[in-house]
């Protein structure tokens, strides 16, 4: 035991005296909580703020030409800016490549023909979207939508003017159905949110989704720091000094494990705070947290517990700090882009989920995910919990094995 | 003290240690010299139980390295050739530090760092970083960690390299200071020809893994004693002939026979080649060697880890 809290004290003091590495430890996983935040937080959100500037050119002799171009206006996350009359999409060109506008629609003169056509053969091309290329392909899709929504109401409205009378002759409302088919949101759609527990779930914003990736993301690079410092370690022969001493490799791996564990905790909880009160100030939308402390303790340290062995073993195997960082970074890298932490799980490809359920990052992301947005509590994050830990385990004992080999073959010496 | 019998140990099919059977007297400094990858911190990383080895057997204070490393630990201790301590930690945190995995704790802990800092002489700079520490105060650091279990067998592999002279005086003069006054049993491993001769009582030299000389200072030294005939006119095909001779060694003009009990035979094989040849002697001395060259003589001029 005396042993254990002279190699715990040593470690602490270690640590703190290095604080430029201590002060990138906490801060950088603040920073980047803070700007991944902000800046994937509000794309793609139901109450966004972000707007994708769109150029309308309305060459329409109708009127549904200003129809569809007033339901685009109130249609996602768009800023519509009509062209002056006259304009041709060549000018929409020159805007797209200039990286003035994102997106171009051009409302071609038979528009309104097109879709008052009652034989069904409407007019091929009427409408015209120009699509900058660099735009993500989820925001070309969530536009193109955008406008075949826009378009099917102003098709609706002029089917609905076109058999007015039989309407009338049927005792329909004509200005309450012409309401309805203009308004943004349909009364008749709901959305809700499920929760393990009834009630305890959260409605979703892009902060309470993106928040737990960084968060199983930077406690996962706590890989870099241990690694490099424990084979800084061997490699100056402090390692041998000490097993000469009867120092086991254990007592060693345990002392490493205690303070950044401890550092992990305090990452964590810079990063929730960074959630919770530091996005709101730049105008983010604030973390919550769910509703099980208890959950989010036990799964954080699990985690952190994962991570460190990770470390431990990477040092093990490892020759030098370099390498070690080499390895550690694309590890982390590679475990968090199959983990889900980059690219939701669910839309890659089969193969890359089954290889997900094998990443211990995919393990911290649910379970972040079960107790911020499902409502979860220790109990639903328990299986999570269990295969970190069950992991961390693994991982700790080959990196022991490694130490032991290493040692046999001379290479503490 | 200690004792190793038919001591082997090999890395792949590289062979470290070649079936050492050899004895460390208790109470002496042992000069370990032996050229690069001659065995010389294999050897030391095995008697401190750090190394497994291949074979053979080995006794420390009487305790058999199979069963006993423990008790052997306790009694030993190895002052590494790196520098193994914390370099942001103070000279004093990194004493306590290892005191205390020495078993040590508060008042004897306290204890055995003033004595180990008043032997390294590390008084003044004590609450200062390792970091900010010369390269002589990191060596007297890295020997001052190594005396805080007060160890009756204390290995020094390399302990003064990269120090200038004041600093490899001291800490020679340290040693033999702890040798003394202590009775510490020492086994001192260095490059340094001219530390071993000044230090150590016994002499052991490594080559590839085997013993190519041991025994006591005095005696190493005497047997490397030599009588040089300065020759003029030698030619080559003399010189051969020459070289060929046992105890014989031809340098430029100069043929040296080894002194000993085999002297007499050897000058007299030297001048039967000279007679009748244009070859004359031009002068005769009698040579002390240095240990160095004693060492070169016996492991050879060629480099080793070529």
């Amino acid at each position: 035991m005396n042993r254990l809290l002279a190699i715990l004290r040593k470690e602490f003091l270690v640590l703190g005296r290095d604080r430029v590495s201590l002060a990138v430890l906490f801060f950088l996983p603040a920073v980047f909580i803070l700007i991944m935040s902000l800046a994937m937080g509000e794309l793609f959100t139901a109450h966004s703020r972000v707007r994708i500037p769109v150029l309308v050119i309305n060459g329409d002799e109708g009127l549904r030409g200003g129809a569809l171009v007033e339901v685009l206006r109130q249609a996602g996350p768009f800023e519509i800016r009509t062209a002056p009359a006259g304009a041709d999409p060549g000018e929409a060109r020159r805007l797209l490549l200039a990286g003035e506008v994102r997106f171009a629609c051009v409302i071609r003169r038979d528009f309104s023909a097109s879709m008052a056509a009652r034989d069904g053969r409407e007019e091929t091309g009427s409408l015209l979207l120009l699509v900058d290329p660099t735009v993500q392909v989820q925001a070309q899709e969530l536009f193109r939508l955008a406008v075949l929504g826009a378009a099917g109401k102003v098709r609706l409205t002029a089917f609905l003017e076109g058999i007015g009378p039989l309407l009338d002759f049927a005792g329909v409302d004509r200005t309450v159905l012409a309401e309805r088919t203009a308004a943004a949101d349909d009364p008749a759609v709901l959305t809700a949110y499920v929760a393990r527990t009834e009630g305890k779930g959260q409605v979703p914003n892009a902060v309470q989704q993106s928040v737990p990736s960084w968060i199983v993301f930077a406690v996962f690079f706590i890989v870099l720091p241990v690694s490099s410092t424990f084979i800084g370690e061997r490699t100056q022969g402090t390692f041998s000094r000490l097993a000469g001493m009867d120092v086991s490799p254990w007592l060693l791996l345990l002392g490493k494990t205690v303070p950044y564990f401890l550092v992990n905790q305090v990452q964590v909880a810079i990063m929730l705070a960074v959630g919770l009160w530091v996005v709101p100030l730049f105008g983010g939308t604030a973390l919550t947290l769910g509703s099980s402390p208890a959950g989010l303790l036990v799964l954080s340290a699990s985690l952190s517990l994962c991570a460190i062995a990770l470390a431990l073993l990477v040092a093990a195997v490892g020759r030098t700090p370099e390498q070690a960082g080499t390895i550690g970074g694309i590890l982390c890298l590679l475990l968090g882009a199959v983990g889900g932490v980059m690219v939701p799980v669910f839309v890659m490809p089969r193969v890359l989920q089954v290889l997900s359920n094998g990443s211990p990052m995919a393990w911290g992301l649910q379970g972040y995910l079960d107790l911020f947005l499902r409502g979860g509590g220790v109990r639903d994050v328990l299986d999570e919990v269990g295969l970190l830990l069950a992991s961390a385990a693994v991982l700790m004992g080959a990196a022991y094995a490694v130490l032991r080999a290493r040692s046999v073959r001379g290479g503490a010496a | 003290m200690i004792v190793l019998e038919n001591l082997t140990k090999a890395y792949g099919a590289q062979r470290a240690l070649d079936g050492l059977t050899l004895s460390f007297r208790e109470g002496a400094v042992t000069g370990l010299l032996g050229p690069n990858g001659a065995g010389k911190t294999t050897l030391l990383s095995i008697l401190m139980g750090i190394l497994p080895r291949d074979g053979g057997r080995v006794f420390v204070g009487g305790y058999d390295l199979d069963g006993r490393l423990a008790e052997i630990r306790r009694i030993s201790c190895l002052v590494p050739q790196n520098l193994a301590f914390y370099p942001v930690l103070t000279g004093r945190e990194n004493l306590s530090f290892f005191g205390s995995l020495c078993g040590l704790s508060g008042r004897a802990l306290r204890a055995r760092v003033r004595a180990a800092v008043a032997a390294a002489s590390l008084e003044s700079f004590l609450d200062k970083r390792a970091e900010t520490y010369s390269g002589g105060m990191k060596r007297r650091l890295n020997l001052a960690i190594g005396l805080l279990g007060n160890p009756r067998v204390l290995y020094l592999d390399e302990p003064t390299v990269g120090v200038d002279a004041q600093s490899r005086t001291w800490i020679l003069e340290t040693i033999r200071r702890i040798n003394r006054e202590e009775g510490t049993t020492v086994v001192y491993a260095s490059h340094y020809m001219d530390e071993v001769e000044q230090a150590a009582d016994d002499i052991v030299i490594l080559d590839e893994g085997r013993i190519v000389q041991a025994g006591g200072r005095e005696e190493v030294l005497a047997g490397a004693d030599t009588v040089v005939l300065e020759v003029a006119a030698l030619d080559a095909a003399l010189v051969d002939r020459l070289r060929a001779l046992e105890g014989v060694a031809v340098e430029d003009s100069a043929v040296v026979v080894s002194a000993g009990p085999g002297m007499a035979a050897a000058l007299k094989r030297v001048l039967l080649a000279l007679e009748g040849t244009e070859a004359r002697i031009v002068g005769v001395n009698g040579r002390c060697r240095t240990l160095e060259e004693v060492f070169l003589r016996l492991t050879s001029r060629a480099l080793r880890d070529a």
